[in-house]
C-alpha cells in the first residue's frame, strides 16, 4: 500500500516547493539586503533582479562616481514586492536604518522601486531636502521615471531618473550644500571615556583609604603581640610580616607611605631598645656605625659598606661581652659568596662570547665577582638563533565581492520623510 | 603620624571620597534630565514647524483650487477657518500636558481633513487634475504630512526617553526635588489614522 503511493506524495511537494520559489518575496526593512555592507563600491540593491545588468552597471558607475565627487550617497533599491505597507513610511525607515548619508551633511538619497504597487518614491535625507525639494522629486519621477516604467523599460527608466538627480546634485551652486568633509567624531567617545576613568578614580580613592585603614589596624595589632618578645626576635617577626605589604605599597605608593612610616617607628623602637648584659647584669651600649667598625671583621665591614647587610654591636663596658646582631637589608642585589661565605657577591659585567647567526646559537657569559674575597665566577648561558621572519605581505583583504575591494557601510545621515511618491 | 592621626585620616578620606561620588552621580543625573528635556522642547519645535509648513501651503493651494473649482467656496472657506484656528492654539514645550497636546491635535486634525475633503471634490475637475502646477502642489502636501508623521514619532521617542529618564529609580527622586514632569505623547487619532490621501 505504502509503496504505491510514494510516487504521488514526491510529486506533491516538488509542486509545493516550486509554487513556494514562484511566489515572489515579500520584503521588510530588516529583509533587504544592504549590498554596501560587502561592497563598499555597489550603489544598488536588486534582489528580485528587475534592473537588466546593463542598466544596473551604468547605474553602479554613475553613483560612485557622485559619491567620491559630491560625498553624497545615492542608493537605489528595486523590490517587486513589500506586501501591504504604506510605501513612503517603508523608504523612510529603510533610509534611517541604514544611515544614508554622511553624518555631518546628511546628504543621502533613496530612489526605491516597489513594482507589484507600480510607484517609485524618492526619499531624501535633511541635507538635500534644499537642492531636491519635493517638487522636483515628483517632477523627476512623473516626468522622467514614469513613462519608461509605462514601457516595462525598468532598468531604462531607473537608470534615466538617476541620470536627472544627478544632474541637479552636480550644479555647482548646489555643491557647497552637499558637500561633506571629513570630520572627526571623537568628542562623544571622549566624554565616556572620561566618565569611566572618572569611576575608576573613585574607587581607587576610596581603596586606598580602606587599605591604609585596615593595614595600619593589623599593624598595630601585631606590634601589641610581640612587644613581650625579645627585641631582636620582635624586629625579625615584624619584619617578615611587613613583606606582604611592599606589594601594596607598589600599587598605591602615597596610602602606604604613612604605613611604612609608622613601621619604621616601631621596628627601629626594637632594635633600638635597652637590653641587660647577661653576664654581669649592667645595662648594654649599642655601638654607633663608626665605633663598632673596630668590632666587626673585614668580611662584615665589607658587607656593611656594599649595603647587604647591617650589624648592630652591643658591648658591656666592665665585663667585655659582645652581642652581634645582624640585619639584613630587604633589596639587594648581592648574595652569599661561595667561597668567603659573606652577603658580598654580584653580577659585575656581562659579555658576549660569540655571536648568535641564523644558523647557530650564540654564547654570552656572566661575570660574578665577591667585593670580599675578589673570588670570580663565570657562568655561561646560550643565546638562541636569530629568526627571520617572512616578510608580509599586505595588501587588501581580497575575499570580498569580486575584484578585492572590501565592505563599506553608509555614512549615519538621517532623514525626516522629504521627497515625494509617483505612480504609474 | 601616629597610630590615631593615621586611622582618623583614613576614615576621613573614605568620608570624602563617598561625598564626591554622591556630589557627581546627583550632577550627572540631574544635567541629562535636563539634556533630555531640552531634546523634547526640540522635537515639538520641529514638530510645530512641519505643520506650520502645511498651514503655509494652504494659501497656496486655496488660490490654484479656486481658478479651476468655480462651485466649491464652502470646502475653501473651510480650509481657511480651520487653518486660522489652528495658529490660535499654541503650546509651551515646557509644559506639555495630555490635554494641552489633544487640543493641539484636535485643532491640526480639523485641518486636515478640511485639506483631504478639498483634495476629494478636487475629483470633479479633470483639468485641476491635470494642472502641473497642481500636482507639484498636491506633491508637496503629501511630503509635508509625511515629514509631519516622522516628526510626531520622532517628538514621542523623544519623550519617552525623558520619561523613562525621571520615572527610573533613584534619578526619580531628584526628579521629583527639582520639578521635573512627565511629558504627553501624540496618540492616534479616532477614526483618522492615515494623511489624507493624495493619490489618483
Amino acid at each position: 500500500m505504502k509503496a504505491a503511493f510514494k510516487k504521488e506524495i514526491l510529486l506533491v511537494f516538488v509542486f509545493l516547493a516550486i509554487v513556494n520559489a514562484l511566489q515572489a518575496k515579500i520584503w521588510t526593512v530588516s529583509t533587504v539586503p544592504n549590498t554596501r555592507l560587502s561592497d563598499a563600491r555597489v550603489c544598488t540593491s536588486d534582489p528580485d533582479d528587475l534592473i537588466d545588468p546593463a542598466s544596473q552597471a551604468e547605474i553602479d558607475r554613475l553613483l560612485l562616481n557622485a559619491q567620491t565627487q559630491l560625498t553624497a550617497e545615492v542608493f537605489v533599491v528595486a523590490l517587486q514586492s513589500t506586501g501591504d505597507v504604506d510605501l513612503k513610511s517603508f523608504a523612510t525607515e529603510l533610509f534611517n536604518t541604514w544611515g544614508i548619508g554622511k553624518d555631518e551633511k546628511d546628504n543621502g538619497l533613496l530612489i526605491l522601486l516597489v513594482l507589484d504597487q507600480k510607484k517609485v518614491t524618492m526619499e531624501t535625507g535633511y541635507g538635500l531636502e534644499g537642492v531636491l525639494p519635493d517638487a522636483i522629486c515628483y517632477r523627476i519621477i512623473s516626468n522622467v521615471i514614469v513613462p519608461l516604467m509605462r514601457e516595462g523599460q525598468i532598468g531604462p527608466g531607473m537608470l534615466a531618473g538617476v541620470q536627472a538627480v544627478l544632474k541637479v546634485l552636480s550644479d555647482p551652486a548646489a555643491a557647497e550644500e552637499i558637500y561633506a568633509d571629513p570630520v572627526n567624531q571623537q568628542k562623544a567617545n571622549w566624554e565616556q571615556t572620561k566618565a569611566l576613568l572618572f569611576n575608576i578614580l573613585i574607587v581607587y580613592l576610596l581603596l586606598t583609604f580602606v587599605i591604609l585603614f585596615l593595614s595600619m589596624n593589623s599593624l598595630s595589632r601585631k606590634v601589641k603581640s610581640v612587644v613581650s618578645m625579645e627585641p631582636y626576635d620582635a624586629y625579625k617577626v615584624l619584619n617578615t610580616s611587613v613583606t606582604s605589604y611592599r606589594v601594596l605599597a607598589f600599587l598605591f605608593p602615597l596610602t602606604m607611605l604613612p604605613f611604612f612610616l609608622y613601621y619604621k617607628k616601631k621596628s627601629n623602637g626594637f632594635r633600638k631598645k635597652p637590653r641587660i648584659c647577661p653576664q654581669c647584669g649592667k645595662p648594654l651600649m649599642l655601638m654607633s656605625e663608626k665605633q663598632e667598625d673596630a668590632y666587626l671583621n673585614a668580611g662584615q665591614q665589607t658587607e656593611e659598606m656594599v649595603g647587604s647587610m647591617d650589624y648592630d654591636a652591643w658591648v658591656c663596658m666592665d665585663c667585655g661581652y659582645r652581642s652581634f646582631l645582624s640585619y639584613t637589608k630587604s633589596f639587594t642585589r648581592y648574595q652569599s659568596c661561595p667561597k668567603c661565605h659573606f652577603k658580598t657577591y654580584a653580577q659585575t659585567s656581562d659579555r658576549i662570547v660569540s655571536v648568535p647567526t641564523p644558523i647557530s646559537t650564540g654564547q654570552g657569559v656572566h661575570v660574578y665577582t665577591c667585593v670580599n674575597c675578589d673570588y670570580e665566577a663565570l657562568k655561561y648561558y646560550t643565546i638562541p638563533m636569530i629568526i627571520i621572519l617572512p616578510s608580509n605581505r599586505g595588501g587588501r583583504g581580497g575575499g570580498f565581492g569580486g575584484g578585492g575591494f572590501g565592505g563599506g557601510s553608509f555614512g549615519g545621515g538621517s532623514s525626516g520623510g522629504g521627497g515625494a511618491t509617483g505612480g504609474w | 603620624m601616629n597610630k590615631g592621626t593615621i586611622i582618623g585620616l583614613s576614615i576621613a578620606g573614605v568620608l570624602i571620597v563617598l561625598f564626591i561620588a554622591l556630589f557627581s552621580w546627583g550632577k550627572n543625573s540631574y544635567n541629562s534630565m535636563v539634556t533630555a528635556d531640552e531634546n523634547v522642547s526640540q522635537s515639538w519645535g520641529n514638530v510645530e514647524s512641519q505643520y506650520q509648513r502645511r498651514s503655509d501651503l494652504i494659501p497656496n493651494l486655496v488660490a490654484t483650487v479656486k481658478g479651476y473649482a468655480t462651485h466649491e467656496n464652502t470646502t475653501l472657506t473651510e480650509v481657511v477657518e480651520a487653518r486660522a484656528k489652528a495658529t490660535q492654539v499654541t503650546v509651551d514645550p515646557t509644559n506639555i500636558t495630555p490635554e494641552k497636546l489633544a487640543e493641539y491635535q484636535a485643532a491640526q486634525s480639523q485641518v486636515g481633513s478640511a485639506i483631504g475633503r478639498l483634495l476629494v471634490s478636487v475629483e470633479a475637475y479633470p483639468d485641476l487634475k491635470a494642472n502641473e502646477n497642481f500636482k507639484e502642489l498636491q506633491a508637496q502636501l503629501e511630503g509635508t504630512e509625511n515629514r509631519i508623521s516622522v516628526e510626531r514619532q520622532r517628538f514621542n521617542d523623544a519623550a519617552k526617553a525623558y520619561n523613562v529618564l525621571i520615572r527610573r529609580f533613584p534619578a526619580n527622586i531628584l526628579a521629583n526635588m527639582f520639578g521635573f514632569d512627565k511629558k504627553a505623547y501624540f496618540e492616534a487619532e479616532a477614526g483618522t489614522e492615515k494623511a489624507p490621501q493624495v493619490t489618483f
